[in-house]
């Protein structure tokens, strides 16, 4: 696994930085007008930090991870995730990036219905062509890793929401990624389950030396991470705990 | 309540227009693919009807002699005007369709007085209407008149007849009654005409066929060993006829019934009428004449028409059907395209109160909107299909883009009805799987959690019905031997039949799928094994999403496989047409030439060939038994074909050479015959001939013949004449049967140079036989006792007469007709002929001992024995130039070998020209080439001919003439006009003539356009349907996709598996299809192909997978995967982020 070079961006702070985002804004033409998802963003990650991003909905929280994961295009401003500037990378440089470096946890889930608890997460080692035998080495590790072992056979429509995002989390976590984004990973989940999940994640990001973002609107959940960023109508508003 | 409701309907109309047209795009798409299929089976439909609406009328009146009716009537008790106005009307009633008529009305046979001539000549006078356009007044005018009471009759004679007999224009002659209680006729000349055309049909029912002079016309009794000249007609008006100027022994009324507006729908009422009209005629002029007899091959005409409509239907019954299941699947695949885009649309409906009948309603709204569109165009567009294919068809209908009234005015109720099924369809398959969801949101939860184990359940259970129908059908239609049913009148197309098809390429397809889980599994096993992802997905995709992947397979193998059989039945059906044609004709041309004698083989050699004689007819063959000494106890009709060597060797090609014709050629070959050699430019025979001895009877004759052979080994013989003077000499001569001296009318001379010209070009002709028959002349000689004669016949100073070529005119007095010519004056040399005295048989069984042989100059053959004189039995004898035949070697088919019983082992007897030969088993095979596919017996030529000429046949031994023509086209162009100037190839048949007029009569064209629009349809549907399963497929799973390309997946690995996964699933489809549709064409296609009386073709129908159907399933594989890729790159270009962000709530 290579090391990260330190990144600065701004004035040298002499922090390992895994995500900057500087000025970011985002905004989508529809036949309403212009929507401005986000206006303005700017914020740095040092790395093993976890991130809770809050935010009522419609706030801009999945926009700016999908900026950050390289799934959509800021319209102006820039990211940077593991030195890499994400906002010049083409459309190849950022799957790369989203297949080797970052991963994701949806609220949906995003498992693949058709496959079995196992091949969901041997996916994305499928795409970096491990060797079968380390694959299932590993999914075995990582579904013992979220308490899923026993369910390895199993699809998603015969599992709980729980156990569907665990399976996602065990699926981020495949590739050992340096950065986990999750998007409300909760928010299909009740309290309790929400909590577990929750607790899992802060776990494996602990675990793994990994850092994370995970957007959510839960306050409760605010309080297992390391620091919190709230957004209201596409604008940072609040950076506790940087 | 009135107003709810109305408040309800509006709710509907106005959700219908808003919900149709956010979801225009989706709409148009399942509206395109029902209006395609309503469109191809609309044109099925107006190819149908445009088929019979040409056909009948074009089989009807395709050759008006075959609907002409004869009516023969004989023994007339009331005056000829009064019988024959009751037949116009008995034929007209009866028929129910007008009939216009023309009366031949003959006279006895009268004695004409020939001065010097032991027997008179013979003459008969008729009425002729249309004579005047079937013959030509060459001097003098046609009669007009008769004054009645003792004047004599005004006549047109015939001019060769007048020449002959020494008829002048103008002379009065009488004519007188052979019967004791007839009346002389005293006739004037005020014509003389010549016939152009005795083939004419006009003179089918001539005495003389239209000639005007025999010269060897069969004294009656004599059994056509005696012979005298006969003149005739003696063409008289009809008023002299009416007015009774002469006794008519026989009318005939031929009349013509005007069939113009016959249609299909008449042809049943018609066969009726025409089946019970003899009855019916006769039965209404019983109190008219004592015979009235019915001749036409009108029945058989309109049974073809009806066969052929009937047939066409079976074609377009299967082509719909198979049609309408690819129709079936392709709207299930775009109705699922709807109804799973209108999933989310319903729940919200019914979540906001709608109830599911209210929802069923607007969904009924909606799609018989589209059906009612899909309906009202398709038709139309059928129309345009038909125009776009081309052919007599596409002509025949109104163009719908000039005239678009007038066109749907002419569209049959059947392509209305087409629309309307198929917009039925679109309906039922829209609405059904609403009828089936769930009532409830808990029922529904719980139905998807049974959907596996009950669906797999459904799924056998339908599979095994579908097999099991299959089975059924195939059953049935291998009982009932092809899609008809019933014979004659009430031959008809069996629709349960017509399902058969479908019904095994259904079940063929739906066990074919059943292979889709098998593969899919395969490829799982190479994924788990495997590093990488785009294999894996595709593999997963098809093997545990079945149901999506199997509809799409299922759609593709039906569509294919309606394609596949489109294309293979089109193939084999046009193959079959090709073999049956073959079958029929026999060599690659056939001349039907029966003026063309063996002399005239020369005309006929152009263009390369060399023409073959044969003789094809119909003939008896008999059983020989033990019990009587070898007798001939029964007979029965058959086919015979008597072809040599050369010609049989045509046979014995392609599936004629399957089919009988490698047995029919390998018949061994007569041995060649010795003979003298007469040269080229032969005119006829002289000879003296002297008779000697004792004669049992005054009232016994002699007849001489001679027997020539010409360059292609036919046979055939002269008349040397008959004698009854004994111990006198006495010189004959004798012209060929074919020579038709060039007479000048006005003169009645023929020039040196039209001599040249009669004899050029000629096969060169040798001296194979003389052959003479003892005759009795006298009935009394029937109750004659058995008396032994001893009689000595001398045939001298044989000449071979030619042109002399520097004569300017010769004089044509009684050249004709065959009797002693005065040579030196003729213009005729006469070259004495050397005869070799080895090499010559004495045949017979009356021929005595050592006295009968050839001579330097001629021939001697001594008589000798006790015989009864019967004139059905003549004595016999020859010398002939070949070594005897005993055994005729014969190919026989297998029936007829049947029917013999014995034969194999005993032999039987052929009976043909006037003789039986005995003959022997060679081969037995299911049919004989050149026949109908009947009972048939096929010998060598020159081996029968011989063997008949033993048994005192005459002959003519040649009715055609087979050409192994290289390219038949130029032969036929070449062949020149024949002695009567008519174009021998109007007489002449090839195979490619025949296998066109086959393929391209109005009645059967339909046939092969339909096939071929069924392959074209169900490649369009394949193509189209599997576009539409991919972008559903595609759809349904954008999300899906969106999160694998947020792991990571590029957009290139995620082309390439849905492109991976798509192909296999055509390339499944593809095979599947190809696979079923072969396999249903191979196990039903031959029941389907049918030969023009509706039987079993013959030969048996042979399976064509043309090499169109590969290219037809690489075009499919090569459009899907244009099209899937096309789909995959717009599901490229799809932003995964706002699929994220929409998620399942999009």
């Amino acid at each position: 696994m290579t090391a990260w070079p330190a990144v600065t961006t701004g004035p040298a702070t002499g922090v390992d930085l895994a995500v900057v985002a500087e000025g970011v804004s985002r905004t989508y033409r529809s036949s309403g007008g212009d929507v401005h998802a986000l206006r303005d963003v700017s914020f740095a990650v040092p790395r093993g930090q976890l991130v809770a991003l809050v935010g009522r909905s419609g706030s801009g929280k999945t926009t700016l991870l999908n900026c950050v994961g390289g799934l959509d295009r800021p319209t102006s401003g820039r990211v940077v995730v593991g030195g890499q500037e994400v906002t010049a990378l083409d459309e190849r440089g950022r799957t790369r990036l989203r297949r080797d470096e970052l991963a994701f946890v949806f609220q949906t889930f995003g498992l693949v219905p058709m496959l079995s608890a196992a091949e969901n997460v041997g996916l994305p080692m499928r795409l970096r062509r491990v060797a079968p035998a380390e694959r299932e080495a590993r999914v075995a590790h990582l579904l013992e890793l979220v308490g899923l072992a026993p369910h390895a056979a199993q699809r998603p429509s015969e599992l709980s929401g729980g156990q569907q995002q665990r399976v996602a989390i065990a699926r981020a976590l495949a590739n050992s990624p340096r950065l986990l984004i999750a998007d409300e990973p909760t928010g299909q989940l009740d309290a309790e389950t929400g909590a577990t999940i929750m607790a899992l994640l802060r776990s494996v990001v602990r675990s793994e030396q990994m850092t994370a973002i995970i957007s959510t609107h839960d306050a409760s959940l605010m309080a297992m991470a390391d620091r919190t960023l709230r957004l209201a109508d596409g604008r940072l508003v609040e950076d506790t705990g940087a | 309540m009135r107003r709810q409701r109305r408040g309800v309907l509006t709710w509907l109309l106005r959700l219908v227009r808003h919900r149709s047209w956010a979801q225009v795009r989706l709409l148009a798409v399942a509206g395109l693919v029902a209006l395609l299929v309503a469109a191809e089976v609309a044109t099925l439909a107006v190819l149908a009807g445009t088929s019979e609406r040409l056909g009948v009328p074009a089989t009807l009146l395709a050759d008006a002699g075959r609907t002409r009716l004869t009516l023969t009537i004989g023994g007339l008790d009331r005056p000829l005007p009064e019988v024959v106005a009751h037949a116009e009307r008995a034929l007209t009633e009866t028929l129910g369709v007008p009939v216009t008529t023309e009366v031949q009305a003959t006279s006895p046979m009268y004695d004409v007085a020939r001065p010097g001539k032991w027997l008179p000549g013979y003459a008969y006078v008729d009425r002729r209407d249309g004579v005047e356009d079937a013959a030509e007044i060459v001097a003098g005018t046609w009669p007009t008149s008769w004054a009645g009471g003792d004047a004599p009759v005004p006549v047109a004679v015939p001019a060769g007849g007048a020449r002959a007999l020494g008829i002048d224009l103008g002379e009065t002659w009488t004519l007188e009654a052979q019967r004791d209680d007839g009346t002389d006729v005293v006739v004037r000349v005020v014509g003389l005409y010549d016939v152009p055309a005795p083939d004419d049909d006009h003179w089918s029912r001539d005495r003389l066929g239209g000639v005007g002079y025999e010269p060897d016309y069969p004294v009656p009794f004599s059994a056509g060993f005696l012979t005298t000249e006969a003149v005739g007609p003696f063409v008289v008006s009809a008023e002299a006829a009416d007015a009774g100027a002469f006794e008519v022994r026989r009318a005939v009324v031929r009349a013509d019934p005007d069939l113009t507006g016959v249609r299909a729908g008449d042809l049943p009422r018609l066969r009726r009428a025409v089946a019970g009209l003899a009855e019916e005629v006769a039965f209404r002029l019983e109190d008219d004449a004592g015979e009235v007899g019915l001749g036409s091959a009108l029945s058989r005409v309109l049974r073809e028409a009806a066969t052929g409509v009937v047939v066409t239907r079976a074609g377009v019954a299967v082509a719909t059907v198979l049609l309408l299941l690819v129709a079936v699947a392709a709207l299930l695949q775009s109705a699922r395209l709807v109804s799973e885009a209108r999933a989310a649309e319903h729940d919200l409906l019914r979540a906001r109160g709608a109830s599911r009948g209210q929802v069923l309603a607007a969904v009924t709204l909606e799609a018989a909107l589209l059906g009612v569109g899909v309906a009202a165009l398709a038709p139309p567009i059928g129309l345009l299909g038909v125009r776009l294919l081309g052919g007599p068809l596409a002509d025949a209908v109104a163009d719908p883009l000039r005239d678009p009234l007038g066109a749907l005015r002419a569209l049959p109720g059947t392509a209305w009805a087409a629309g309307g099924i198929v917009a039925a369809l679109l309906v039922v398959v829209s609405v059904v799987p609403l009828l089936r969801a769930p009532a409830t949101f808990v029922e529904g939860q719980q139905a998807r959690g049974r959907r596996g184990r009950r669906g797999s359940l459904a799924r056998l259970a339908a599979d095994l019905v579908a097999v099991g129908a299959a089975a059924l059908g195939w059953t049935q239609l291998r009982a009932y031997g092809g899609l008809l049913v019933g014979s004659g009148e009430r031959l008809a197309v069996d629709p349960v039949l017509a399902v058969g098809p479908a019904l095994l390429l259904l079940a063929a397809a739906l066990v074919g799928v059943r292979v889709l889980p098998l593969a899919g599994a395969a490829l799982e096993r190479l994924a788990r094994r495997g590093r990488g992802l785009v294999v894996p997905l595709a593999g997963w995709d098809v093997g545990r999403r079945s149901h999506h992947a199997g509809a799409a397979v299922l759609l593709l193998t039906l569509a294919i496989g309606a394609s596949t059989f489109g294309l293979t039945q089109r193939a084999t059906w046009q193959r079959s047409q090709e073999d049956q044609a073959a079958f029929v004709v026999g060599p690659p041309v056939v001349v039907e030439d029966a003026h063309t004698a063996a002399v005239d083989a020369r005309a006929l050699a152009v263009a390369g060939a060399d023409p073959q004689p044969v003789l094809r007819d119909d003939a008896r063959v008999v059983r020989r038994t033990a019990d009587e000494g070898g007798e001939a106890v029964s007979g029965m009709g058959v086919e015979l074909v008597a072809a040599p060597g050369p010609a049989r060797a045509t046979l014995d090609r392609g599936r004629l050479a399957d089919e009988g014709g490698t047995e029919v050629a390998a018949l061994p070959a007569a041995p060649p015959s010795g003979g003298v050699p007469l040269g080229d430019d032969v005119l006829g025979l002289q000879a003296t001939v002297e008779i000697s001895g004792r004669l049992l009877h005054e009232a016994t004759a002699l007849s001489l013949r001679a027997i020539l052979e010409d360059e292609a080994g036919a046979l055939s013989t002269v008349s040397l004449g008959q004698r009854t003077a004994l111990e006198t000499e006495e010189q004959v001569a004798a012209l060929l049967p074919d020579v038709r001296l060039p007479v000048a009318p006005e003169s009645q001379q023929a020039s040196a140079d039209a001599l040249a010209e009669a004899v050029a070009g000629r096969s060169a002709l040798r001296l194979v036989g003389v052959q003479a028959f003892l005759v009795a002349t006298d009935n009394a000689l029937l109750w004659a006792p058995w008396e032994s004669y001893d009689l000595t016949v001398e045939v001298r100073d044989l000449a071979v007469l030619r042109p002399a070529g520097d004569v300017a005119a010769v004089p044509a007095e009684r050249w004709a007709s065959g009797l002693t010519l005065d040579a030196a004056r003729a213009g005729i040399v006469a070259d004495p002929l050397e005869i070799p005295a080895g090499g010559w048989t004495p045949i017979g069984d009356a021929m005595g001992g050592e006295k009968t042989a050839m001579l330097g100059d001629g021939a001697r053959l001594h008589f000798i024995g006790t015989v009864n004189l019967l004139p059905e039995a003549p004595a016999i004898g020859a010398l002939v130039a070949w070594e005897p035949v005993e055994d005729v070697p014969a190919v026989l088919t297998a029936d007829l070998v049947e029917r013999l019983r014995d034969a194999t082992t005993r032999g039987f007897e052929i009976r043909v020209s006037q003789a039986a030969v005995r003959a022997v088993v060679a081969d037995v095979v299911p049919w004989i080439p050149a026949t109908s596919g009947g009972s048939a017996v096929a010998v060598d030529h020159t081996t029968l001919a011989r063997a008949v000429l033993q048994r005192g046949g005459l002959g003519p031994f040649v009715d055609e003439w087979w050409v192994d023509a290289a390219d038949p086209e130029a032969y036929l162009a070449a062949l020149p006009p024949d002695l009567d100037g008519t174009p021998r190839a109007a007489r002449a048949t090839s195979i490619d003539g025949a296998v066109a007029a086959s393929l391209e009569h109005p009645v059967r064209v339909a046939v092969p356009l339909v096939l071929a629009l069924l392959a074209l349809g169900g490649a369009l549907v394949a193509g189209i349907g599997f576009v539409v399963h991919t972008a559903v497929t595609v759809r349904e799973r954008d999300l899906e996709l969106a999160q694998l390309r947020a792991v990571g997946l590029t957009r290139g690995r995620l082309t390439a598996a849905l492109a991976l996964e798509s192909g296999m699933l055509a390339g499944l489809g593809v095979v599947l299809g190809v696979g079923t549709g072969a396999g249903v064409a191979a196990l039903v296609g031959h029941l389907l192909v049918v030969a023009p009386d509706g039987g079993p073709p013959i030969p048996p129908v042979e399976l064509v997978v043309p090499p169109t159907v590969g290219w037809l399933a690489a075009g499919i594989v090569a459009v899907v995967a244009a099209l899937t890729l096309a789909v995959a790159a717009a599901q490229r270009t799809a932003d995964p982020a706002s699929l994220l962000r929409a998620g399942d709530g999009r």
